[in-house]
């Protein structure tokens, strides 16, 4: 059930040369947008596609290039590489693995968003992803895929390559603009959309790495190759980061719809050690954990997760078992929120502060039963009201996990001590 | 944004219609809907991050912040009749209370603060938070006038925008993430921009507060008095805050033909000397050669009696009077008709006395919209501050250019504009060679007005931007630069201030000697004013602006205090104008033009100048020559807050009201008449000008005339103006009390002709090889703010500016310990090397020695040629 497309050069030996990379069929994609030259047909293909966003909201792709406002030049592409959210390393994979992958679908989506200017914006701690790219953004130049006259088509592209500071907020688009102009990464009030205007206020695509990556297999092979994975409206395969209790936590290829059963028990091996699982958080520490048993019966897309009360997020599945407090693994993340808060709102910034020092007292043992009412009642004043999605992401982990696990709150309060300590 | 086309909205079942591009917090708050702000503030771009103003409208998901959601036909929005967004309000009040201090009481802002309001109005009664408080930093100084309390901060990052939005001084900012985010400046330098008082009121909570102001007094304590700043020539409306009889703190009133909302800090902040310790607060008469206390009675006897005198036995050749750019409008009235009428001379100057072909500026908001600004010998950010605000708000929101020509860099250089740092006394040849670039341009048809512009092309033939390089030391391609962005300006402007006018009398022919007759002297900065209206003309008939320095330049001239003009600026030599004031004043006038100052300093040399009336001006400091000569008068008066170097030498000393104890009026740049109103009760037995002037002169006339100064209050004075004044009939006083009353401007005839202006070229002289040009510091030991305590902390020790290349020729160093030395005079100072300063040009600010660089002038129209030495 495994597929081998998007992961099929992790492994290969120098994956990361460019030599190898052409020698595995790379920079096909970009030879045949180039040869036909209509850039509105690379647009076609995609829209027709039905890609979603790989980076967590999963907004169709070729619609969001369809924002860009008609005869605005110049217009930029920046490759959101600020891979973040707690729970998530499948793009480091391909940007260490296979890095003239996320090269060549930035050129051919630049080349169909007609874009002579492109970013990466890649998270500060990923350095031997930012060696790997450096190297392989400077093979592309001296290929010619890559600055003036691209291949002789009279095509032209710049790359750039940018390391974060290490801020989480900057994975949010409009913050990510703002870091990449230079400011503080505070996120930017939205209309306008960067698709409108963003970068430098021109006419702005930002796609995660690994819908980047997808667009030049669809190119090649078609939108119906690529629909006969998955679901309607989540067609495709898509990339799922394990970890937490299984056996062989890492990173997966699957289509899109597999049963989360066949992912943790068949691929992963099942639970480690054989201890029963106790919740699954499925697209990362910003969708709402699931009873284990409830997720189990749930497959891998935007519609099935979301009937479980939950999202398929950045494709980040955290497996957690009974041996674990969830108290402190919530305290934990609601810490991670608080932290990352850039604290340019009142709600996200002073909410997650509060919520945490909450959370913190109850695994202290300090308690009251009247804080369970009062943390979701500032979870509801957050959701919503924040300025950008970080506040409602900061929630998400907090209430799902009182109301689906309330009796552990419960007894911690009432007993002073963790449930699973014994 | 705003159009004329209006849109139709219901805000809590009310139907509002307003412009489009308005926002919903704009059509709600203008239909009396209160929605509560924390980082919205109506003067800066909306950035949505506080979220206390979210609403719910229909058909969106979510609640959204109205400060940002712009209004659409047909909207229905809900702000107090939705549950939800009460809800959301309410909650983010409790957000930023659980880790505010709530040190209300001992808070500056308690009183007028918008969180304690909000908490009041929307806020949980209860706190639910039980966890510790956040800590950082509470009493943080930012600089010498701020401290922050970081704990009340609530991050709305007001102030911040402010600076970078208005005043374009990039220096506070956030730092640090999420809850442990701080306001401060990086690394921790101090705040200097000039505009930084601001951001005290604008602070939605006490955060930021004023270290003059911390402690003094809580808000509901303040009696706020409307007023004017009379610190510079602007007269930004404010309300002074009195409590027990002393002026608290300064704050803007809004105006939005002048200040706006704003206020500079000097205008905020240097208040003290009005409450000063050292202001006379009594007469005083000179009594066995010292000046000793004495009743107003006793006073006013003797200097009726000395001016009697001198009326006698030397008649009223033998008297002058000198005025001031500082006193009030009923003052300088007063003054010139008690001299005109009581002691029968035209003897009448005053100093800094704009000339009257200069042209007021016409408009403050509408150099938002000049897209290029010529600023010619004027710094505005040290003179008149507000016009630099009015200048940034150009160039920071609509990209416009300045184009400095002036001998040192300014402030306002900053924008990259050409900087044209000509030698002082090259300036008309600079301004003809400017004019010839323009010509070469093309200029696009701009000249079509003018009837001989070919006469102008030959006039101009020797000016070519290469020749004038080595006289004027500005590079050709600096001139073609500015030549290039004039030509291409749809909206050009040109504003030039005093420094300008020096060069009138600097580049034209050769200097008269000293005791010329006065007006041969006045009339040199003749080619300076004709220079800026050629170049007016060349561009299209462009408006061209004289930026003063004092608060009430405008006033002192249209009031009258010069020698050849009456109130109005009506010739004294006219029969019929003369006839009329005479019958308005109930006495006969004199019909010879008077003396004008230096014409007075040359009689007081040949002995034939017996009494002087001095009011409100310190000549004995800024002009050497008058303070060797003022002492040789027998009978000298002089009317004052201080006992300054001028009265130290007078027989009588009157103590005067400063403008916080009188009411009056004074006209600003722009030429609006605006009311002064008395804030608290004077210091001792200190007296209104108009009082004294009216005691005076009722010892002073006959019986008969008795009635003619009958005056009991200021008002009254200005009933007599309204009457004298051509134009000013039509006084609106209301309008004058409320943002100032513009009297007609006289309609000017368009000039069409060109004046030729023939510039020669300075003498070198190798003995002394640099010249030294002054300038105006924001902050300085001048009379006033001398005595203004807080301020004095920023006033820099005195320096001398020096280009790098002169400093490598003469061996001077940053820091070197030196005397200016010219043919009149030697002066310590200390070495500044810059490239801000034009080469063979030194710049000496004014004001902030201990000995006045007036020693160093020969005569008050020249640059001095210096030497600096070790």
């Amino acid at each position: 059930m495994q597929t081998n497309v998007l992961l099929r050069n992790v492994g290969v030996a120098d994956s990361y040369q460019i030599e190898t990379y052409v020698q595995q069929g790379g920079y096909q994609a970009l030879a045949k947008v180039l040869e036909e030259g209509q850039p509105s047909k690379v647009k076609e293909v995609v829209l027709n596609s039905g890609l979603r966003g790989r980076g967590g909201a999963g907004f169709p792709t070729g619609r969001k290039w369809m924002f860009l406002p008609k005869g605005v030049y110049p217009r930029y592409l920046v490759c959101n590489a600020d891979e973040g959210e707690p729970g998530t390393f499948k793009d480091r994979v391909l940007m260490e693995h296979d890095p003239h992958g996320v090269i060549e679908g930035i050129i051919v989506s630049s080349y169909a968003c007609e874009v002579e200017h492109a970013f990466i914006y890649i998270r500060g701690e990923y350095n031997l992803g930012y060696q790997r790219l450096r190297n392989a953004i400077d093979q592309a130049y001296a290929a010619g895929f890559l600055g003036k006259n691209i291949r002789g088509s009279g095509y032209d592209l710049e790359l750039s390559l940018i390391q974060g500071a290490g801020a989480y907020i900057c994975g949010e688009e409009t913050a990510l603009l703002s870091s990449l102009e230079g400011k503080r990464g505070h996120p930017k009030l939205k209309p306008p959309f960067p698709a409108a205007q963003g970068l430098y206020r021109k006419p702005t695509i930002i796609n995660n790495v690994e819908t980047l990556f997808n667009v030049p297999f669809i190119v090649l092979n078609g939108s119906d190759w690529y629909r006969q994975w998955g679901t309607e409206l989540s067609p495709g395969i898509k990339l799922f980061s394990v970890s937490g209790h299984v056996e062989r936590p890492g990173v997966y290829e699957v289509p899109l719809s597999t049963p989360i059963r066949d992912l943790v028990y068949d691929i992963c091996g099942g639970p480690k050690d054989g201890v029963p699982l106790k919740a699954i958080i499925p697209g990362g520490s910003s969708t709402r954990m699931v009873r284990a048993d409830v997720a189990m019966e749930a497959r891998l897309d935007y519609e099935a997760l979301c009937d479980v009360g939950s999202d398929l997020g950045s494709g980040a599945v955290i497996v957690v078992n009974e041996k674990t407090c969830l108290v402190r693994l919530v305290a934990r993340l609601a810490g991670f929120y608080r932290h990352e808060s850039c604290g340019k709102c009142i709600p996200c910034r002073e909410g997650t502060d509060w919520m945490y020092k909450i959370l913190q007292r109850i695994e202290r043992g300090e308690g009251r039963a009247e804080d369970l009412p009062l943390l979701l009642d500032i979870c509801n004043n957050i959701a919503g009201k924040s300025f950008c999605p970080l506040g409602d992401a900061a929630v998400q982990p907090v209430r799902s996990s009182i109301e689906r696990f309330g009796e552990e709150y419960e007894f911690h309060i009432r007993e002073k001590r963790c449930m699973v300590d014994g | 944004m705003t159009t004329d086309r209006m849109v139709h909205l219901t805000i809590d079942d009310q139907e509002i219609g307003c412009p489009e591009g308005w926002t919903v917090y704009e059509a709600a708050t203008a239909a009396g809907i209160h929605i509560p702000t924390f980082c919205h503030h109506e003067k800066l771009v909306p950035v949505g991050a506080c979220r206390m103003c979210l609403v719910e409208i229909e058909g969106t998901l979510g609640l959204q912040t109205s400060c940002t959601a712009p209004v659409r036909e047909g909207m229905v929005v809900r702000v107090h009749t939705s549950p939800r967004a009460v809800e959301a309000r309410r909650a983010n009040i409790e957000f930023l209370l659980t880790n505010h201090p709530l040190d209300c009481p001992v808070c500056d802002k308690g009183g007028e603060c918008p969180l304690q309001d909000q908490a009041l109005l929307d806020g949980p009664g209860n706190s639910r938070y039980v966890e510790e408080k956040r800590h950082k930093s509470k009493r943080y100084p930012l600089g010498e006038f701020i401290v922050l309390d970081q704990e009340r901060c609530v991050l709305c990052w007001r102030c911040i925008r402010f600076l970078d939005e208005w005043a374009g001084d990039h220096e506070l900012d956030l730092f640090g993430r999420g809850a442990g985010t701080r306001l401060t400046t990086f690394q921790g330098r101090p705040l200097t921009s000039k505009w930084q008082g601001n951001t005290i009121d604008i602070c939605p909570v006490g955060a930021l507060t004023s270290r003059i102001f911390r402690f003094e007094a809580r808000v509901w304590e303040l009696t706020n008095t409307p007023s004017i700043c009379p610190l510079c020539s602007v007269g930004c409306n404010t309300f002074l805050g009195v409590k027990n009889n002393e002026v608290r703190r300064i704050t803007p009133r809004e105006n939005p033909e002048i200040n706006d909302v704003w206020v500079c800090d000097k205008g905020r902040f240097a208040h003290s000397f009005v409450d000063h310790p050292e202001r006379l607060t009594t007469p005083l008469v000179r009594r066995d050669g010292k000046l000793e206390p004495a009743t107003w009675s006793e006073a006013l006897d003797v200097v009726a009696r000395g001016f009697k005198a001198v009326l006698d036995q030397d008649g009223s050749q033998a008297i002058a009077g000198l005025g001031s750019t500082r006193v009030s409008n009923e003052a300088s009235y007063l003054f010139q008709r008690f001299v005109r009428s009581v002691l029968q001379t035209n003897n009448l100057d005053h100093l800094e006395r704009m000339p009257s072909g200069a042209t007021p500026l016409q408009s403050l908001p509408n150099l938002e919209h000049r897209d290029v600004i010529v600023l010619l010998g004027a710094d505005p950010s040290t003179e008149a501050p507000l016009v630099e605000l009015w200048i940034k708000k150009a160039v920071l929101r609509h990209g416009a250019k300045v184009i400095v020509i002036n001998p040192h860099k300014i402030e306002l250089s900053r924008y990259g504009g050409p900087w044209l740092g000509y030698r002082p006394g090259s300036g008309l040849a600079l301004l003809n060679s400017l004019m010839r670039a323009l010509l070469d341009t093309g200029l696009r048809d701009r000249t079509g007005r003018a009837t001989n512009v070919d006469e102008v092309r030959a006039w101009l033939e020797p000016f070519g931007p290469d020749r004038v390089e080595r006289t004027t030391g500005v590079q050709a391609a600096a001139i073609r630069q500015a030549a290039e962005l004039l030509a291409q300006a749809k909206q050009p402007i040109i504003l030039y201030g005093p420094n300008w006018l020096l060069e009138g009398p600097a580049g034209s022919a050769a200097l008269l000697p000293t005791g010329a007759p006065s007006e041969q002297r006045a009339g040199l900065v003749r080619p300076a004013l004709d220079l800026v209206a050629n170049l007016a003309l060349l561009l299209g008939g462009v408006e061209a602006g004289f930026v003063p320095w004092d608060h009430n330049t405008l006033g002192a001239l249209e009031m009258g205090v010069a020698p050849d003009l009456y109130p109005g600026q009506q010739p004294v030599t006219d029969n019929r104008v003369r006839s009329r004031m005479a019958s308005f004043w109930g006495s006969a006038l004199s019909p010879v033009r008077g003396l004008d100052f230096d014409g007075m300093m040359v009689a007081a040399r040949e002995e034939g100048l017996k009494a002087m009336w001095i009011l409100g001006a310190d000549p004995a400091r800024h002009c050497r020559v008058a303070g060797n000569l003022l002492g040789q008068i027998p009978f000298l008066v002089v009317q004052d807050l201080f006992l300054t170097d001028t009265a130290s030498l007078a027989e009588v000393v009157l103590p005067a009201t400063s403008f916080a104890e009188s009411d009056g009026s004074a006209i600003n740049l722009t030429g609006r008449l605006q009311a002064v109103t008395a804030a608290k009760y004077p210091p001792g037995q200190a007296r209104a000008d108009w009082w004294i002037i009216t005691q005076l002169a009722r010892l002073m006339v006959p019986p008969k005339q008795q009635r003619a100064w009958a005056f009991s209050s200021p008002q009254h004075v200005l009933d007599e103006m309204a009457k004298v004044l051509p134009g000013y009939r039509n006084l609106d006083r209301a309008a004058m009390l409320a943002g100032g009353w513009q009297p007609p401007r006289p309609q000017e005839a368009q000039r069409r002709v060109f004046t030729r202006v023939n510039a020669v070229t300075p003498k070198e002289d190798p003995e002394y090889p640099l010249v030294l040009c002054t300038g105006r510091l924001l902050y300085d030991r001048g009379a006033l703010l001398h005595h203004a305590e807080p301020v004095q902390h920023v006033v820099p020790e005195g320096y001398v500016m020096i280009h790098p290349g002169d400093a490598g020729q003469y061996g001077l160093a940053d820091g070197d310990g030196v005397s200016l030395v010219s043919r009149a005079g030697r002066l310590r100072s200390t070495v500044r090397v810059s490239d801000e300063v034009a080469p063979g040009t030194v710049f000496a600010p004014l004001n902030v020695n201990d000995a006045p660089l007036s020693v160093l002038f020969d005569d008050r129209w020249t640059w001095p040629r210096v030497q600096v030495v070790k």
